[in-house]
């Protein structure tokens, strides 16, 4: 297994906000990583250090075997649209497809022609002034026929509907199921990209709190719901990501593995346990105040499964 | 398509297995690749990958080098065996909870079961 | 070096912005010294055939610096506009800084050469055959062509590279850079002018044009490498 993406231990600080905390993650090559998280978690400025515009405060970032910054064999093999990506004035998605095959030595004009036409992306509207979707399509095409080994899609879905996802899914799958190659995303709908992806990593105030195999992470939380008091008896000391309750009715969410003691003793306190979905999960980890200090420990789950 | 309830691939296997039981797939005949069963479940390559191994190790499908895969002789009495196996567990036991939690009693069950399944 | 040339596709796409635009400003410049020499010829009864009307015609610096406030603003726009993505397309600060000051000389050099095939025209046509000096003009060697390519290549080039430069520090330092620089540049000159003073008239006297030439030069050496260290530190956002 050689590795796309080898990050260390990195810290970023703007002055006096820290955006990245002692964040550490791999990325097999060739894999469709999910980079999750809620907005301001450090997602972008992660992906913008793998793609060698930033450098970390401390750490060290490796991607496709270099530090990528200033390195023109990183640059020319990754493409990275940002979410809030600027256009030069005037600039169409013309230009774009025009210029792009100068950048990246596997450009597919007709795969750009394509994508243009199924997102029905506006030809004659300069994309700074296109609509939030519009823009969000010219990334997605510039992304995807780029066929660039490193390909990074930060937020690709915004503004995007629900046919355009669909589309963007599936020529997502396709090409990368012909010409497979690395790919980041980052996103907030984790219900419909989970099955992309082959690896999740979740950030959260600028720390991993998880960082595992898609299967392992849908399998690291379950939730009880029953009687109050029959709940918590089952759930014990385990780590609780959520609570609700409702009269004398509790749902919770817990991290970690249902065993079959566990469901036994579920069963005989007339306690009802269910998996949670991984948006589920995600928005549990994302939900909790942090307590400094105790959240290096506590908040980790990695890819052995076990809280760490 | 999937649920949450477990690994996806997993379920994926069980759905190519189902497949296989129905009768769908001959035994030796070839199934879709993995970047096909990918492209149509809208899922990742290497999750159809692992739902296509699992088959393998449990002797449902085997492999032939450079043309696919292929429903392996016997596959079907296999998977058969593999889930009468579990049928106890996965169907009975929660039948006769749920009749004790209503009162059912073994005689009205086996007379229900007769109802539903007159031959 | 493949990665500037890249760039300089990337910035030449806009071909309007970086071709069309200067020549119709030119255009619109020379029609406008068209008209106001006519009204003057008519006016002052004088007529391009009389003694000293060629000299203070071609006393006319119009065309020349008429396309020098958008040639800033376009080599402001070159760096800050166009560096976010070029960024993610993939091209190191190096090689759009490299990438983006050939574009600069690439288009200062069309500019000269169109320039240059006009003043042909000029020439040839006996000053569009109603004596108008638009291009044939002292600031432009009133008739040199070597004179003229030089001064349109470097005075096109110092634009678009003080204009990079302050695209670039506007990226790197944010609103307070452009500020910045000005300030900077307001004083370097400021302490010039106090120190040469005494002998400001001797040099006055030895004056000579190519000196105008090496100051260009510097300029743009100085503008050139004031963007690329600019661009080291800017963020892409």
């Amino acid at each position: 297994m050689s590795t796309a993406v080898e990050v260390s231990g990195v810290h970023r600080t703007y002055g006096s906000t820290t955006a990245l905390r002692g964040v550490s993650t791999t990325v097999r090559e060739g894999a469709i990583c999910g980079l999750l998280g809620r907005n301001g978690a450090g997602k972008t400025t992660l992906l913008s250090m793998i793609a060698g515009q930033e450098r970390p405060s401390s750490g060290t970032v490796r991607t496709l075997g270099h530090d990528p910054v200033e390195s023109v064999e990183v640059l020319s093999r990754t493409s990275f649209v940002r979410d809030s990506q600027r256009w030069p004035d005037d600039f169409r998605i013309g230009h774009v497809l025009s210029v792009a095959p100068a950048f990246h030595a596997g450009w597919d004009p007709a795969l750009a022609r394509d994508l243009v036409a199924d997102l029905r992306v506006p030809t004659r509207t300069p994309i700074k002034k296109m609509s939030r979707g519009q823009a969000s399509s010219v990334a997605i095409v510039l992304g995807l026929a780029s066929r660039a080994p490193l390909t990074i899609f930060d937020e690709p879905y915004l503004g995007l509907d629900a046919t355009a996802r669909q589309i963007f899914y599936d020529r997502l799958l396709a090409d990368y199921a012909e010409h497979p190659r690395t790919v980041l995303l980052s996103t907030h709908l984790v219900d419909e990209s989970e099955s992309l992806l082959e690896q999740v990593v979740v950030l959260d105030e600028g720390r991993v709190v998880l960082d595992a195999d898609v299967d392992t992470a849908r399998a690291s939380a379950w939730t009880a719901a029953g009687a109050a008091g029959a709940v918590d008896r089952v759930v014990g000391s385990r780590r609780v990501l959520a609570r609700h309750a409702l009269g004398g009715l509790a749902s919770v969410t817990v991290a970690g593995s249902v065993d079959d003691a566990l469901r036994r003793e579920a069963r005989e306190a007339g306690v009802e346990l269910g998996s949670v979905s991984l948006q589920h999960f995600v928005a549990a980890l994302g939900a909790g105040t942090p307590t400094p200090g105790v959240d290096d420990r506590a908040a980790s789950v990695t890819t052995e499964g076990a809280l760490s | 398509m999937f649920d949450e309830s477990s690994p996806i691939f997993q379920q994926l296997a069980d759905r190519i297995a189902d497949d296989v039981l129905a009768g769908t797939y001959a035994e030796e005949q070839q199934v879709a690749s993995t970047n096909e069963f990918a492209a149509f479940y809208r899922i990742n390559p290497a999750t159809a990958g692992k739902a296509m191994n699992l088959l393998v190790d449990r002797g449902v499908l085997y492999k032939r080098r450079g043309i696919g895969m292929f429903v392996a002789p016997g596959a079907r009495d296999l998977l058969v065996e593999q889930r009468r196996a579990r049928f106890a567990e996965q169907y009975v036991r929660p039948l006769v909870r749920e009749a004790a939690a209503l009162g059912i009693d073994a005689a009205a069950l086996t007379r229900m079961i007769n109802q539903e399944d007159p031959s | 070096m493949s990665r500037a040339t890249a760039v300089v596709r990337l910035q030449l796409v806009r071909r309007t912005t970086w071709f069309l635009v200067p020549l119709g400003i030119m255009l619109v410049a020379g029609v406008a010294t068209v008209i106001i020499q006519l009204a003057i010829q008519r006016a002052t009864g004088m007529s391009p055939s009389s003694p000293g009307y060629a000299d203070s015609a071609r006393n006319n610096p119009a065309l020349a610096w008429s396309v020098s406030g958008y040639l800033v603003a376009t080599g402001v726009a070159s760096i800050s506009s166009v560096f976010p993505v070029a960024s993610s397309l993939g091209t190191t600060r190096r090689g759009f800084a490299a990438g983006t000051f050939l574009t600069h000389a690439l288009v200062s050099a069309y500019l000269a050469v169109v320039a240059a095939a006009m003043l042909g025209l000029e020439l040839l046509t006996g000053h569009w055959f109603v004596g108008i000096y638009v291009f044939d003009t002292a600031i432009l060697g009133a008739g040199n062509v070597v004179v003229l390519l030089l001064v349109m290549f470097l005075g096109s080039l110092t634009a678009f590279t003080v204009g990079a430069v302050f695209g670039g520090v506007w990226l790197r330092f944010g609103p307070r850079g452009p500020l910045g620089v000005a300030v900077v540049a307001v004083l370097v000159l400021a302490g010039l002018l106090l120190a040469l003073a005494p002998s400001l008239g001797d040099i006055a006297a030895a004056f000579e044009f190519w000196w105008l030439a090496v100051v260009g030069v510097a300029l743009v050496l100085v503008a050139a490498g004031g963007t690329t260290l600019s661009l080291r530190g800017a963020s892409v956002r």
